[in-house]
């Protein structure tokens, strides 16, 4: 007898469970007495250290490891949805209401990327293990992660109630968007200046937003507005943050067309029942395309031709955007942005003082020093000019003046790149004979699993093979 | 399970989906407006509390206010608790509203979802080339509006909408937007013609001239180094050897500092880079062909190179011993040149400095006698270095630079030389008052102070005006006199309550501004060619070794502090935030707290 789906969600509800903290108490500076008069001492029972505030940052290693190996299991080797949902709900409840969405492998990137790019900023083992393990698993196993580990796709996974499919043409262009953000967020953290990923990330305020006791909750209303617009999105749209914007996500569908096995929608082969067609709600099942005989393939040669001469043309053009770029992008950083505010209030183009001109005004520190270090940050974007005499006569000096790149010319010259490459894949006609999960864009939830009718046989074959006699 | 127990659970569970949505639909619009309110209420920023507290400070003795404040504080406080607690209670509802309606409307879905119905087996090559060749126009779609966005930004960003590129302050804007390869590090700033000249505010945050803004000595930033050392490097951001010698001080815009050298054949203008010392541009001013170059002989103690330059931030103007005056933008493109006749009948050789006022150019031009009719102050277009005016002084030759005051309803530029001291409208020259209180060489510029304007020659007296008269005010409006401490160089500073005399000798006296009474006198054992400058409570006196004094301008003489600049010097420094630039013979220093 197969066991009840309910089961999983129970024994993963148990097996995430916390411990209760005390409350704590809050914080408000006390009036003051001209009288003398003394406040009374409040007396409160000693506080509980949460779980969660003696817990290492190990532990939640192991916890991610451990839910991955469970979500490879579940996808490969039990290959059920109910197990995989009760695996999306625990790691919603652990990695997303009691940690609150931190640390995760998707900020991590920003905290990698500024320990390569700067010699003075370390990073924590425990965020590097968070970054390099789902990248691992999905290089074996493709987007396990994804499955039912993520907590932000955990959210979309569960809300999702009445997918609608998006188009094709619509979902490829979107998807090019997570590399965009990508591209951008490496660039803002390599310089130091913000980590767009977490101030932009759409669930975290809807993590914090219970006030669990020991823990202080709320969060801003324009991150709450965020976590509703996606949420809403998702109850429709299947995983629009994951498909669409995710950044981690952009490296993991790399990755995980490279991956060594491959989630299967049958277990066995393919009878082309065509039952699965609309069983995906991400759009990630892939239709067979044989080659048919005395169709013209020259079209599609010289399509192929063009677009790969195309690849280096938009990395190019990516890159000179980028380059220009450079000085408004650099505003993200605070250095820019005080000195920008200090020569607008010595220039009497504003009237008012910020705390941030303030506080630089008082530290006594010479305006042309901050204005220095806002041209050297302004300089990781742009880039700076080089020179080198190439031929020296009598009467003159040829001198060759080069750009050497700066970080945001990269950016968009890998942000080109992927354009140019998507290009290249959309006009290479792969041939195939089954229904296949798209290596990119399976999240290998298990949802398909239950559509094929090969899949179900082989459960029977499985009960009778248990059933008691 | 039957037909009817199945509608039945799928409207049971649409139902329920409707009511927790509209459930938790309620709930987050409480909690948006339980935190604007919360938010925007700040109990310890509350008006009310404030107001009473300000009024229990005025009257710390009503006890009926206490209450008061007692009791707004504590129903603020148990308001803000309040909310906290419904914050907290509502996150709850929410989350477990939204849980609650995911869940029903997942149940509502899942059990009207039917089973799988094998589909008709389509073109799949032609639908998969259709959608390939739909998503490539996507794609290519997507690529172009990105693009647009990304060119739309650069425009604007180019066009003035940031801060860098429309910056009134030429020189500051231009860095932020990449280098230059032709200028190092530093983009060459805007010097558009077009612009309209500076505010007197604007002008008052950079050096732009001889002593200073207005002329007067003093600096508009308190935090200037109060120590360095020129031989260890202590606090020397950067030394740059000036190509020739000059004993004109530098002046400061932005990013920017100008400074002239010259000798008997060649005169040239610099541009030195603030931040590194870099001379950016070099600039020859050659006498305009129509005229012969006439030889001067100046003092060698004066030099052919003695007037300070003087800058807007658009235009950057100087004059030399022979009459060569010429005008560059700050970029160092040359906008006009001519020459003014060489001064001759100066015995030391020409030494005031250059001042602008708004377009107008300002040329004192003193020389011979008060009978020779010579004496000049020309106003010239910075543009096009066109006469505007031309005021004729009856005065001899000075050496002093004008300032140009508000005062009286309106502005005045001062002028002294023997015999007068005297007031003009700097827009038309035409005079507005005269002091006969000057008598033989005036080298010392006069400064103005809380209302009253101070002119000295070491011939006569140090003299305290008041600028609010007409035509001849010396039996009427010269308030005081003071006769110990008299400069026969320097220029006098004032803060507007005490004045200071430094002369050569460094006798230092100091003065009350109001009344003349000597408030102490100092013999500081050096010798002073630069004028005494003041930094917010700082006076500093450099002496002709390069060493600068830095004392108290408080009501007795109090020294914080001495600096070397390992270099002699004759001239004033020049003081912006957090900084000291200073002329040596040889080197222009740049002083600051930290290396840049």
């Amino acid at each position: 007898m197969k066991p009840s789906p309910l089961f999983p969600i129970v024994a993963i509800l148990i097996a995430f469970g916390s411990a209760v903290p005390a409350h704590a108490a809050q914080r408000f500076p006390p009036p003051e007495f001209d009288t003398g008069y003394r406040l009374p001492v409040t007396e409160t029972p000693g506080r509980r250290v949460a779980l969660r505030d003696s817990l290492p940052d190990h532990a939640d290693v192991a916890a991610l490891a451990g839910a991955i190996v469970l979500a490879t299991v579940f996808a490969y080797k039990v290959r059920s949805r109910p197990w995989m949902l009760a695996l999306t709900i625990g790691s919603l409840l652990y990695f997303g209401f009691y940690r609150r969405g931190c640390i995760c492998p998707i900020g991590s990137i920003q905290n990698v990327t500024e320990g390569l790019f700067n010699s003075g900023a370390g990073v924590p083992i425990a965020v590097l293990l968070f970054f390099l393990i789902p990248l691992v698993a999905a290089l074996l196993f493709g987007r396990t992660f994804c499955a039912s580990v993520c907590p932000l796709g955990a959210v979309q996974d569960v809300v999702l109630a009445k997918p609608v499919a998006v188009p094709p043409w619509l979902d490829h262009a979107l998807g090019l968007l997570a590399y965009v953000y990508l591209a951008l967020a490496v660039l803002l953290a390599a310089t130091q200046s913000v980590y767009v990923i977490c101030e932009y990330d759409p669930f975290v305020s809807l993590f914090r937003l219970v006030d669990l006791p020991g823990m202080e909750g709320g969060g801003p209303v324009h991150g709450l507005t965020l976590a509703a617009i996606f949420v809403s999105a998702a109850v429709f749209i299947g995983r629009p943050y994951c498909r669409y914007l995710c950044p981690y996500g952009a490296l993991l569908r790399f990755l995980s067309r490279l991956s060594w096995k491959r989630v299967t929608i049958t277990p066995d082969r393919c009878v082309q029942c065509t039952l699965c067609t609309d069983a995906c709600p991400f759009g990630a099942i892939r239709m067979p395309t044989p080659l048919v005989p005395g169709v013209p393939r020259t079209a599609g040669k010289t399509r192929l031709a063009a677009a790969l001469l195309l690849v280096p043309v938009l990395a190019l053009l990516g890159g000179y955007l980028g380059y220009r770029l450079g000085p408004p992008l650099s505003r993200a950083h605070a250095q820019v942005r005080l000195a920008d505010r200090i020569r607008l209030e010595d220039a009497g183009a504003v009237a008012d003082t910020t705390e941030a001109s303030d506080a630089f005004r008082a530290t006594g520190r010479p305006v042309d020093e901050l204005y220095a270090e806002a041209r050297a940050v302004t300089e990781r974007f742009t880039g700076r000019w080089t020179h080198r005499d190439i031929l020296t006569t009598k009467t003159k000096i040829v001198r060759l003046w080069v750009l050497r790149p700066g970080l945001a010319a990269w950016a968009g010259a890998i942000a080109g790149l992927v354009f140019g490459l998507k290009l290249v894949e959309l006009s290479i006609r792969r041939r195939r004979t089954d229904w296949e999960a798209d290596r990119a864009g399976c999240v290998a939830c298990a949802r398909c699993f239950a559509y094929c009718p090969v899949e179900r046989a082989t459960e029977e074959k499985k009960e009778i093979a248990w059933k008691p006699i | 399970m039957t037909e009817d127990r199945s509608a039945l659970r799928i409207r049971v569970a649409s139902r329920a989906a409707i009511v927790l949505g509209i459930f938790t639909l309620a709930v987050a619009i409480a909690l948006v407006i339980n935190d604007r309110r919360t938010r925007f209420k700040d109990p310890l920023e509350s008006p009310e509390l404030v107001g009473r507290k300000e009024a229990l400070r005025a009257t710390p003795r009503d006890d009926s206010l206490k209450g008061a404040i007692r009791e707004v504080d504590r129903d603020l406080r148990a308001e803000y608790f309040r909310r906290q607690a419904f914050a907290a209670r509502g996150g709850y509802l929410l989350v477990l509203g939204l849980a609650g309606f995911v869940i029903a409307v997942r149940l509502s879905v899942a059990w009207r979802k039917r089973p799988p119905e094998p589909k008709p087996m389509p073109a799949f090559l032609e639908r998969r080339m259709r959608d390939a060749g739909r998503a490539r126009w996507s794609v290519s779609a997507l690529g172009f509006i990105l693009v647009a966005g990304a060119v739309v930004w650069i425009a604007l960003s180019a066009s003035g909408c940031y801060v860098e590129t429309v910056d009134v302050s030429a020189g500051g804007g231009g860095a932020e937007r990449g280098a230059d390869p032709k200028a190092g590090k530093v983009a060459p700033a805007k010097a558009p013609r077009d612009m309209p000249p500076p505010s007197r505010e604007e002008v008052r945050k950079h050096w732009p001239r001889f002593r200073g803004p207005d002329g007067l000595g003093i600096s508009a930033y308190a935090n200037t180094p109060a120590t360095w050392n020129g031989a260890t490097g202590e606090n020397i951001l950067w030394k740059a050897p000036v190509p020739l010698p000059g004993e004109n001080s530098p002046v400061v815009w932005g990013d920017r500092v100008f400074l002239t050298g010259a000798t008997e054949e060649v005169r040239e203008v610099y541009c030195f880079d603030a931040a590194s010392g870099a001379i950016l541009w070099t600039k020859p001013v050659e006498t305009p062909s129509s005229r012969p170059p006439t030889p001067v002989d100046p003092l060698d103690a004066t030099g052919f190179a003695a007037p300070t330059a003087v800058t807007d931030g658009r235009f950057v103007c100087a004059i030399f011993a022979n009459g060569d005056i010429a005008c560059f933008d700050v970029d160092g493109k040359a906008v006009w040149a001519r020459n003014l006749g060489a001064p001759m009948e100066n015995a030391y050789g020409h030494g005031a400095s250059l001042l602008m006022h708004g377009d107008l150019l300002l040329v004192p031009y003193d020389q011979g006698t008060d009978e020779d009719g010579l004496s000049r102050l020309y106003a010239l277009n910075v543009r096009t270095g066109k006469p505007v005016w031309e005021a004729k002084r009856p005065v001899g030759s000075s050496w002093a630079t004008p300032i140009i005051i508000d005062a009286a309803g309106g502005l005045q530029l001062i002028a002294a030389a023997d015999p007068f001291a005297i007031a003009y409208d700097p827009e038309n020259g035409t005079e507005i008052w005269r002091a006969s209180i000057l008598k033989g060489d005036v080298a010392s510029s006069p400064v103005f102070g809380d209302g009253l304007v101070y002119t000295v020659t070491v011939d006569t007296e140090l003299c305290a005006t008041k600028p609010d008269g007409k035509g001849d005010v010396t039996k009427t409006h010269v308030l005081w006199k003071a006769e110990d401490g008299l400069p026969d160089i320097t220029s006098p500073l004032t803060d507007g309550k005490h004045v200071w005399l430094l002369p050569t000798d460094g006798y230092l006296v100091c003065y009350d501004a109001k009344t003349g009474k000597k408030v102490y006198e100092q013999e500081v054992d050096a010798r002073f060619n630069g004028s005494p400058s003041l930094a917010g409570d700082k006076l500093y006196l450099l002496d002709m070794k390069g060493v600068m004094r830095i004392i108290s301008s408080g009501p007795e003489y109090k020294e914080i502090g001495t600096a070397e600049l390992g270099e002699k010097s004759n001239c004033s420094p020049a003081f912006l935030a957090g900084r000291i630039y200073i002329r040596g013979k040889e080197h222009l220093y740049a002083i600051g707290g930290a290396k840049s």
